[in-house]
């Protein structure tokens, strides 16, 4: 029975790592194949080899994140799939459904992006939707992630009966009123509001449209997923277990770290969207820090989930 | 709520302070696989061999010798006390 467990929790772990491989070789194929941006080779006088080593190069870093990513999200669910029939069991489940979404935002928003921005390096008229499509999908799949986290941090808070409280949940509030406001006057900084109709901006879509589907609904989701991570911290500070609420810390952490992370790459991504050619700037490299950043998070994620798993497992 | 039970619900709530809630669990699944037997016929007379169990593997779950040893001892001294059925 026990051997039976471990090739189920081993299965997990396999079959969440051949999606991401299957994913990480059609990015790498798509990179390789599809044509290649003019700006970027005109700029840095690039021959068509030197430009896919470099998009290969910076492709690295961000593969190894899937890998952490998945690898994450599988040790949760091997947790959550043990613990699913307990009085938390389906709170934790959601959770893994929105960590899922999560780590599978990372390669499929990606090779999407990649299409997208390839079909506007061939056809140039493409360039102004392709922008638009890729905006919205980097807000969808993280949106339904944080969706979910925060309808498990809520069952959780719930479940404990722990009571939030509106004063301890003012620095939360405020920290997020400071971050919308800031994101309000950046997003709009670029668009122009003599007119509403007009889509002469980053975004090419008339600023009623930028502020009713692109701010509300970001400033949303980050509410949402700032809220859970507060809520999940609360819960673990205040949940009893000495040896148990230090796995959970570390869970927590993790998550923390990479709700973060997303919150901070789309916020970069949305208030200067990408317009495929890429540029060697502090920019660059912030969002591969930021992956990064969130890689970690899904790693220390796993050791506490795995941590977690154990004392189900003795 | 009989005496038999009283035992393993009074193990659970010691173990509660170490394990959350995980406790109940952990309890009944060492009951089960150590002592072969349902956590509810968990009685006072088999709280050592228990005890010596849990230390064993709750080693496995965290380094804090201080943590270990303060639960053991809770243990031990529930198992010392004259509250409960099947006093030792």
């Amino acid at each position: 029975m026990e051997t039976l467990t471990n090739k189920k929790t081993i299965r997990f772990t396999v079959t969440a790592l051949k999606w991401c491989f299957t994913l990480a070789a059609v990015y790498i194929l798509l990179t390789l194949l599809l044509p290649s941006n003019y700006l970027t080779i005109k700029n840095y006088r690039f021959s068509e080899f030197e430009y896919r080593i470099v998009l290969l190069l910076i492709a690295i870093p961000v593969i190894c994140v899937w890998f952490v990513a998945f690898w994450g999200y599988s040790k949760l669910q091997i947790y959550s799939q043990k613990v699913a029939d307990t009085k938390e069991g389906s709170e934790l489940v959601t959770l893994t459904k929105g960590i899922m979404w999560l780590a599978w935002s990372l390669p499929v928003n990606a090779i999407i992006n990649r299409i997208l921005t390839g079909i506007a390096d061939k056809n140039n008229s493409f360039h102004s939707a392709s922008v638009i499509l890729i905006n919205y999908l980097d807000l969808i799949m993280p949106f339904i992630a944080f969706v979910l986290i925060a309808i498990a941090a809520k069952g959780l808070i719930s479940i404990a009966k722990l009571d939030i409280g509106l004063t301890n949940s003012r620095f939360v509030m405020l920290i997020f009123i400071i971050i919308g406001v800031l994101y309000c006057y950046l997003t709009l900084k670029s668009a122009n509001l003599s007119s509403m109709s007009t889509t002469n901006n980053h975004y090419y879509l008339p600023a009623w449209l930028i502020i009713l589907t692109i701010i509300i609904p970001y400033l949303y989701a980050w509410f949402l997923g700032l809220l859970a991570s507060y809520e999940l911290i609360i819960y673990t500070r205040k949940i009893e277990g000495i040896i148990y609420k230090r796995a959970l810390t570390l869970l927590s952490v993790g998550l923390f770290s990479i709700i973060f992370s997303f919150i901070l790459s789309q916020y970069i991504n949305s208030i200067w969207p990408i317009n495929g050619s890429i540029i060697f700037n502090y920019r660059l490299f912030l969002g591969i820090l930021i992956r990064i950043m969130g890689g970690i998070g899904f790693i220390v994620l796993a050791v506490g989930a795995n941590r977690l798993k154990r004392i189900e497992d003795v | 709520m009989n005496d038999q039970t009283s035992v393993y619900d009074q193990v659970v709530r010691i173990t509660h302070v170490y394990l959350g809630p995980a406790a109940d669990r952990f309890i009944a699944r060492q009951v089960e696989n150590h002592l072969h037997k349902p956590p509810q016929d968990l009685t006072k007379n088999d709280l050592k061999s228990l005890i010596d169990w849990i230390g064993a593997v709750v080693s496995l779950l965290t380094d804090d010798a201080v943590i270990i040893k303060e639960y053991l001892k809770e243990l031990s001294k529930f198992a010392e006390s004259d509250n409960g059925a099947g006093k030792l």
